[in-house]
Order: C-alpha cells, then structure tokens, then sequence
C-alpha cells in the first residue's frame, strides 16, 4: 500500500477534481435559490422592440414596424417572454399581459443575481471543446451560483436574448 | 550430467544458501531461453534505429489514413470511411496482438497497437458523425476519449504490455480534460484559469505516477511522465500568476520557490527533465517579473541588465547541477 502510494495519488488527485467541480456546480444550487422571474425579448433585429419606462413595457413603434415590414423570417420577429426561474423555462407572452408586469431594469435582481453569457469554447487541440450554443448560453449568476438558463433558440444568434427587467410585482 | 546429478546439485547449493529460489529460477529461465512470466520490454529497452521506425512508419500509416479520410469525406461512403478508419484500427490491433505474441516481433506488434490508438479515435468519430452527434461537443468527445481508455485499460489488464500503459495515460488525460470540459460547458463561474488549473493537477498527477513507475519496471515511462508533468506543472504554476494588474499575487510570489524546489528535485530523483523545465521556467519567470514590474520605476535597460545578470546565475546553476550530480 505504502509503495503504491504514488501511484494511488496520482490517480486520485485529478479524480478529487472531477468531484469538487461536480461538488461546485451543482450543489450550491440546492440552498440558494433566485426568486424573481424575469422578462425577455428574443428577435429585433432592427434596434429594441421594447423599452421600460417607470418600470412598464412599452412599444417602439419605429423598430417594430420595421421588423415586420422587412418580413424577417420566423425567428428573427420580436417575442416577449417571461422566464419563470423555478420552473426553470421560458414562455411566451404577449404585449398586453406583459404592460402589467412591474419591472425593474437593473441588472442584479433584488436578491443579487444577474444574467450573465457563457463563456464560447476553451482548451488546445486535442483538449478544445466548443458548445453548440457558445455565447449565447445564458446563465443566471449570483451568491456563488450559476445556474444554466434554458432559452429556447430562436434562429436568431445575436438578438436571441434582450434582458427588459426583473419581475417585481408577482 | 545426469539429472539426478543436475538435481542434487540444486539441492546442495540450495542447503549452503548459495543460491535464493529466484536467483535459481532466472538462471533457469536465461538457460532454457523461456520469458518469464509478464516480461515486457517494449519501452523498457532502449530503442534502436529499426524499432525507431516501425514507429515512425505506424504514423505514417495513420496519417495516410487520416489524410485519406480528410481529402475524401464527400466522395466516400459511410462504409468506406468506417472501413478505413475504424476497420483499421481493430485490424491493427489485430495484427499488434498477433506479433506480440513472439518475442522477436514485439516490437512490430507495438507499431500496430500504436496504429490502432491513434487511428480508434478518428474512426469513433465517423460513426458517432454519422449517428448525427456534434462530434465537436465536449459530451461526444468525451465519450470517444472515454471509449478508447476503456479499450487501452481493458488490453493492459489482459495482456500486461507496458505500450498500453502508456495509451491509457494519454487517453485519460484527454477524458479527464474533455469530461470536466462536459461538466463546466460555458459556466461563466469556471473561466480561463479553470482549464490551467486543470493542467496544473494533470501535471502533478504525472509526476506521481512517473515517481511510482521509476520504482517499478515501467521506469522507461518516468522520463515521459517527469518531462510532460514538469512542463505541465510549472506551465500552469507560471500561467497562473497572470499580468499586472489582474494579476494573482499568491502565484507570483509562491512560483520562484515552486522553480527552485524543481531544480533541487532534479538532484534527488536523477530527472534531467526537472532541472531543464526548471531553470526555463525561473527565466521566464524572472523576464516576465521584470516586464511586468520594473520597467517603468528602474527603467528599462537597468531592468534588463539585472534581468540578464540573473538569466546568468540560472544558467550557471543548471550547469553546476548537471555535472556535480551527472545528471542524464
């Protein structure tokens, strides 16, 4: 046992690793979890479509006939939708429903998370990897934590994801 | 002799404690011209002009196939490819294991075991393409690097030949890479200095078990193992310690006593490889503290003449350490 000793640590160390980046991703998630929902904008390739003023959702009227005049293919139109972060997934909602959320536009939510991209690909030959969705991983970061967002692609690479404001009035 | 004779010798030799049972085992086995047991001594001897290129005609095979497959993926069919690139990677193993069987053809059989490690990832590739996989995803390469260990793993356990050893370190060294690479994905949480990190316990973890193997028969794999774990180690040790002003001062600072153990350590386990990588890196390190540090408050060319003078007091120290300890 003694003699293998080496050999048993050089094995185990990065094993050790494996588990503490296991260890990190995952179970800070169990005790700390973000509270406030979040409303998003997918598509607008002709500026923003929406704005929030005094923490509600307008229309820019200028930038969202423009994306329907161009006759943009599917994707590539505005959306709204509300991300629900306990379910964990996106929604679509309208225009109308969304004028009734309460929004705060700061980026760090009341409970000290913000939104934040993934990183595009790392390593050296043969050690390099590159994520399918790259940078436009979003990630909900904050007390130590990132939990990955799933936000639907919408064929759009650039303007998948505009942030419009954290939900405070639900 | 008779072999009663033979035999009451034995005995004889045997009471006066002459001879241990070893001892008379071996010489049994060196007169009768039998191998004992496991003996491997592929990457045990020392490699000779006509072993040298039964490896380097294995890389040639493989890049034949490799630029076979590249130049021709749009014209060759599915089989075709699967056929020249994994077909020939079991064939390769095949024929390793038939000409490791003899003794004198040991060294060809591991010519063919290198053709097959190195051509069994590529094939892996075209089937895993053609199911449909993102081949470039840290999951598929995983998996492929993960299938590989498991074959190099399982032929070690099975056949004990030290060439498997020596394909189940690389190929676990890509797993580990590729797995963690799997686990983080774009986790804005494990940026850039995550990966030297990685390269950091890769390094050590080679180091261990280079030290391990220097004490077993697989001694010829340490110097593989000290050299890539040196470089490794202290790559990510020097990688670490960043630039001004994002630098990490703990790095910085730990890294000259990191470089000067690895020089002293170089005496201890007879490794060339640590004084070589040792006295580069305390170089590095001294240009890359004066770049960062003392080029505006000294001014450049003082900070370059001290700079220098150091490079100097390294270089003698590497010679002095050479040729005191005849280091090889």
């Amino acid at each position: 046992m003694k003699k293998n000793l080496p050999l048993i640590a050089g094995i185990t160390i990065p094993l050790l690793l494996i588990l503490f980046v296991a260890g990190s991703i995952y179970l800070p998630g169990l005790f700390t979890k973000p509270k406030y929902n979040f409303l998003y904008v997918s598509g607008a390739d002709y500026g923003p479509a929406y704005f929030v003023t005094n923490g509600q959702l307008n229309e820019n009227i200028t930038t969202s006939t423009l994306n329907i005049e161009r006759e943009y293919p599917t994707g590539s139109q505005p959306q709204l939708f509300l991300y629900d972060v306990s379910k964990n997934q996106s929604e679509e909602i309208s225009f109308a429903d969304a004028q009734k959320l309460s929004l705060n536009t700061n980026p760090q939510s009341p409970d000290g998370f913000e939104i934040v991209s993934g990183s595009g690909g790392g390593g050296f030959f043969p050690f390099a990897y590159s994520p399918s969705d790259g940078y436009n991983t979003k990630y909900l970061e904050g007390h130590n934590v990132s939990k990955r967002l799933n936000i639907p692609d919408q064929g759009n690479y650039y303007y998948n994801f505009t942030f419009l404001g954290w939900i405070t009035n639900q | 002799m008779e072999k009663n004779e033979a035999v009451q010798y034995i005995k004889e030799v045997a009471a006066q404690k002459v001879l241990t049972k070893e001892e008379a085992v071996a010489a049994y086995d060196e007169g009768a011209g039998t191998r004992p047991g496991s003996k491997d001594l592929v990457l045990i001897k020392k490699l000779g002009i006509a072993e040298i290129l039964y490896y380097i005609g294995g890389a040639i095979v493989f890049l034949g196939i490799a630029i076979l497959v590249w130049q021709n993926w749009s014209t060759l069919s599915f089989p075709t490819r699967l056929i020249a690139t994994l077909g020939a990677a079991v064939g390769a193993y095949i024929l390793g294991y038939i000409f490791g069987r003899e003794e004198k053809f040991e060294t060809i059989g591991s010519a063919f075991y290198l053709i097959s490690a190195l051509v069994l990832p590529i094939g892996l590739y075209v089937l895993f393409d053609n199911a449909g996989f993102d081949t470039g995803s840290a999951g598929v390469q995983s998996l492929i690097s993960g299938i590989a260990l498991a074959v190099f793993l399982l032929s070690y356990a099975a056949l004990r030949k030290n060439i498997f050893t020596l394909f189940s370190i690389i190929f676990s060294t890509w797993f580990f890479f590729d797995l963690t690479n799997f686990m983080v994905a774009g986790n804005p949480l494990f940026g850039w200095s995550f990966f030297e990190y990685r390269v950091l316990v890769a390094g050590i973890s080679y180091l261990l078990i280079g030290y391990a193997f220097s004490k077993s028969e697989k001694s010829s794999l340490s110097g593989f193992l000290y050299g890539f774990g040196i470089l490794g180690f202290l790559g990510a040790a020097l990688a670490l310690g960043g630039w001004s002003p994002a630098q990490n001062v703990f790095w910085e600072l730990i890294f000259p006593g990191l470089a000067l153990a690895t020089l002293f350590t170089s005496v201890y386990l007879k490794a060339k490889s640590f004084l070589t990588f040792g006295s580069l890196f305390l170089m590095a390190y001294i240009l890359k503290i004066t770049g960062e540090y003392f080029t505006s408050g000294l001014g450049w060319p003082l900070a370059l003449v001290l700079a220098g003078l150091m490079l100097i007091a390294v270089g003698y120290l590497y010679v002095y350490l050479k040729k005191k300890y005849s280091l090889e």
